[in-house]
């Protein structure tokens, strides 16, 4: 019921329900990458978020996309949508992303509190130690 | 050796619990199979043909006592009171149940050991030299390096989900044990020409279904770039690799497809940039690494009674001619201890042996033993005083085997025996090999020869790069066992060359015969191997003997 027909946004460990989120976003620009894609293709520093699409949680384009355009000075908000772990969570936050969004089906089986879990694990990494960017 | 401190401690714990949540996670629906799957080998859990198999990461083939004690305490609980090294200088048991890995995990945190990234579509366990800090031979310390690798490639964020798995190598001589050129990354320490430290860098290498010899990436690079240049490469294969076909996602691919010339160009301008957001690690953080690695307090002793156990027991001097290797230090030696006793499966130690090297290790060998990738252990600071007490007691725990480098010293995956991909068994024909050889009482006289034999052409056995390798394919429902000829392990990687049509099981091992006769019978005197004679008489000699002689026994 909770999540019924709404995909969800998971945000620091948060759930919105997506609607909430296009309210806000409406009138500002958004625009979706395919795990293909070149982030140097992209015209992106006005660009309010950049969608990347995960076809399958397995498929770790996504991550090197969104530190990519970390690396290129975007500081708009970047989403991952579709396939992602919880306990890949974690992983995406620290390569730049803000949130993902997932079915209401994901949800269900993966809901809440796996997430914040996960998020527990953002710290105590060896990279932050060995103070790369 | 490296010594874990509270945040290499933390990491470990937190990533048992993770695992436990995970199996949770799995049990309650939470996770599909599909999804489970790489999470668990993330954390080096196989599905394998009879069991589920764990394989134990030993960073860079480096453990102390303590470490080895454990290892041998967890075959005696949850398996069958052995456990297999591998050739990626890691051990496997093949016996645990599912439910018991948390705890398996768990004794392995005490001692600092964990199975993370030993398997999935990662960066691997980096692998080095085993004489490592040992070797009279060497330009520098790979372990230092290695140590860095493992910390920076350990649940890097953008890497966990790469097209396939990847393999980083490193050795800092020029004898290169660590077969660098058979990785996804091969790393060789240098000097350049004013004397500065640094790497040459080799990508694209792999054995595998298609085997390719590393290529070099650059000639020389500086000793402070190594992580903003590795992780240019990975960058690259992340977005570019192949993701259409597991079997042509390896970097290795990408490299042959794309050409040697575009990956660098992609590489270096990836590395441009990469420079510019890259903090490095602090000087005293790569200080605090390198302390670890200096080199133990050697013992000041005489050396006489190693000299007079030497002329005074056959068996002991001939142990001392096979399995002892030039250490820095002219008082002291590296030993080789054989895991291929004969009639054994190769790389296999029992508890009881693992806890015999413990002690050696501890008592005699400044507490360090390495894995090496030939399923071999080394004692690596032995003083030679001791040379006769450790023998006395290898010997008591049947681990005196003088034959490193011989013909029984076989690699040999563990095939159909245990394996879930193999498509022949390896472990018999190694025994065979080896006991036939035995019986001849031929082995010194033939001196170094190298046999890999793989079950499977996923090459986990190394078949390529075998002096003879052999291939064990199933064929119409029957094992038949492809033989290659002139591969070589070394900075010289060779691929080695198919002879023609593969051999049955009873065939193979009067083949290996034949192709020693012809060696036996063409070499120039004892000082000439079997590969020097390969190189210079060619295919023809040996694949002769092979196919007429087959074909005249078929006639008889």
């Amino acid at each position: 019921m909770l999540y019924e027909n709404k995909s969800i946004i998971v945000r620091s460990g948060i759930f919105e329900e997506n609607e909430n989120i296009f309210q806000k976003l409406k009138k500002e620009c958004e625009i979706e990458l395919k795990a293909d894609s070149k982030a140097v293709d992209v015209d992106f520093l006005d660009i309010k978020t950049i969608v990347i699409l995960f076809d399958s949680f397995a498929d770790g384009r996504g991550f090197s996309i969104a530190r990519q355009l970390r690396q290129f000075g975007y500081i708009g908000i970047i989403r991952a949508k579709g396939h992602l772990l919880a306990d890949q969570y974690p992983l995406a936050i620290r390569c730049g992303f803000d949130e993902v969004e997932i079915s209401s089906e994901h949800a269900k089986r993966q809901p809440q509190h796996q997430w914040s879990d996960s998020f527990t694990r953002v710290k105590n990494n060896y990279q932050d130690r060995l103070m790369l960017a | 050796m490296y010594i874990y401190n509270q945040f290499d401690t933390d990491f470990v714990r937190q990533r048992v619990s993770q695992f436990s949540s995970q199996v949770e996670k799995r049990l309650n629906g939470s996770l599909s199979e599909d999804e489970f799957k790489p999470l668990r080998l993330m954390n080096g859990l196989y599905l394998q043909l009879h069991a589920y198999m764990l394989r134990v990461a030993i960073p860079y083939g480096t453990l102390n006592s303590t470490q080895m004690r454990h290892l041998a305490d967890i075959a005696d609980k949850w398996d069958k009171g052995y456990g297999h090294f591998t050739t990626r200088q890691n051990i496997q048991y093949n016996w645990p149940k599912l439910k018991d890995v948390p705890d398996i995990l768990n004794l392995l945190a005490d001692v600092n050991m964990h199975a993370i990234q030993t398997s999935g579509n990662c960066i691997r366990n980096v692998t080095s030299d085993h004489f490592a800090g040992a070797a009279n031979d060497e330009v520098a310390d790979p372990r230092p390096s290695a140590e860095l690798l493992r910390q920076y490639s350990s649940d890097h964020p953008e890497f966990g989900f790469l097209p396939r798995k990847f393999k980083i190598a490193i050795t800092g001589s020029k004898g290169d044990r660590a077969v660098i050129k058979s990785n996804d990354i091969g790393l060789r320490l240098m000097r350049n020409e004013n004397g500065d430290l640094g790497y040459q860098v080799i990508v694209g290498g792999g054995l595998g279904r298609s085997p390719f010899v590393g290529k070099t990436l650059r000639e020389f690079l500086p000793k402070a770039d190594l992580l903003p240049y590795v992780e240019a490469i990975l960058q690259v294969y992340n977005l570019a690799g192949r993701r259409d076909n597991k079997y042509k996602a390896r970097i290795k691919i990408l490299v042959h497809e794309a050409g040697l010339t575009e990956i660098k160009q992609h590489v270096e301008a990836c590395f441009e940039k990469q420079k510019q957001f890259f903090k490095r690690p602090s000087d005293e953080l790569i200080a605090q690494i390198e302390a670890r690695f200096s080199l133990p307090v050697f013992i000041d002793a005489d050396v006489e009674v190693f000299e007079n156990e030497r002329r005074n027991n056959v068996a002991f001097a001939q142990f001392i001619e096979t399995n002892i290797s030039k250490h820095k230090n002219s008082n002291y030696v590296i030993i080789t201890v054989s895991l291929k006793n004969i009639g054994a499966t190769p790389g296999d130690a029992t508890s009881k042996q693992m806890r015999v090297l413990a002690d050696i290790a501890k008592q005699f060998g400044h507490d360090e033993l390495r894995v090496s990738h030939e399923q071999n252990i080394i004692l690596p600071h032995v003083h030679k005083s001791h040379l006769p007490a450790i023998y006395r007691l290898l010997k008591q725990a049947d681990l005196a085997s003088a034959n490193v480098g011989l013909i029984s010293d076989i690699i040999a995956c563990p095939g159909m025996d245990y394996c879930a991909l193999a498509t022949a068994r390896s472990i018999p024909i190694a025994k065979d090999i080896a006991k036939k050889f035995e019986e001849l009482k031929l082995e010194k006289e033939i001196g170094n020869v190298q046999i890999k034999i793989s079950g499977c052409i996923n090459a986990c056995g190394h078949h390529h790069v075998g002096h003879i390798g052999i291939l064990g394919l199933e064929k119409s429902g029957v094992e038949n066992y492809q033989i290659t000829l002139g591969g070589e392990a070394n900075l010289n990687m060779n691929i080695g060359e198919r002879t023609g049509p593969g051999f049955s099981c009873e065939e193979i091992l009067p083949a290996v015969e034949r192709l020693i006769e012809v060696y036996l019978l063409k070499r120039k005197g004892k000082k000439e191997s079997f590969i020097e004679v390969y190189k210079r008489l060619g295919m023809k000699v040996f694949s002769e003997a092979l196919y007429i002689k087959k074909g005249q026994e078929n006639v008889v």
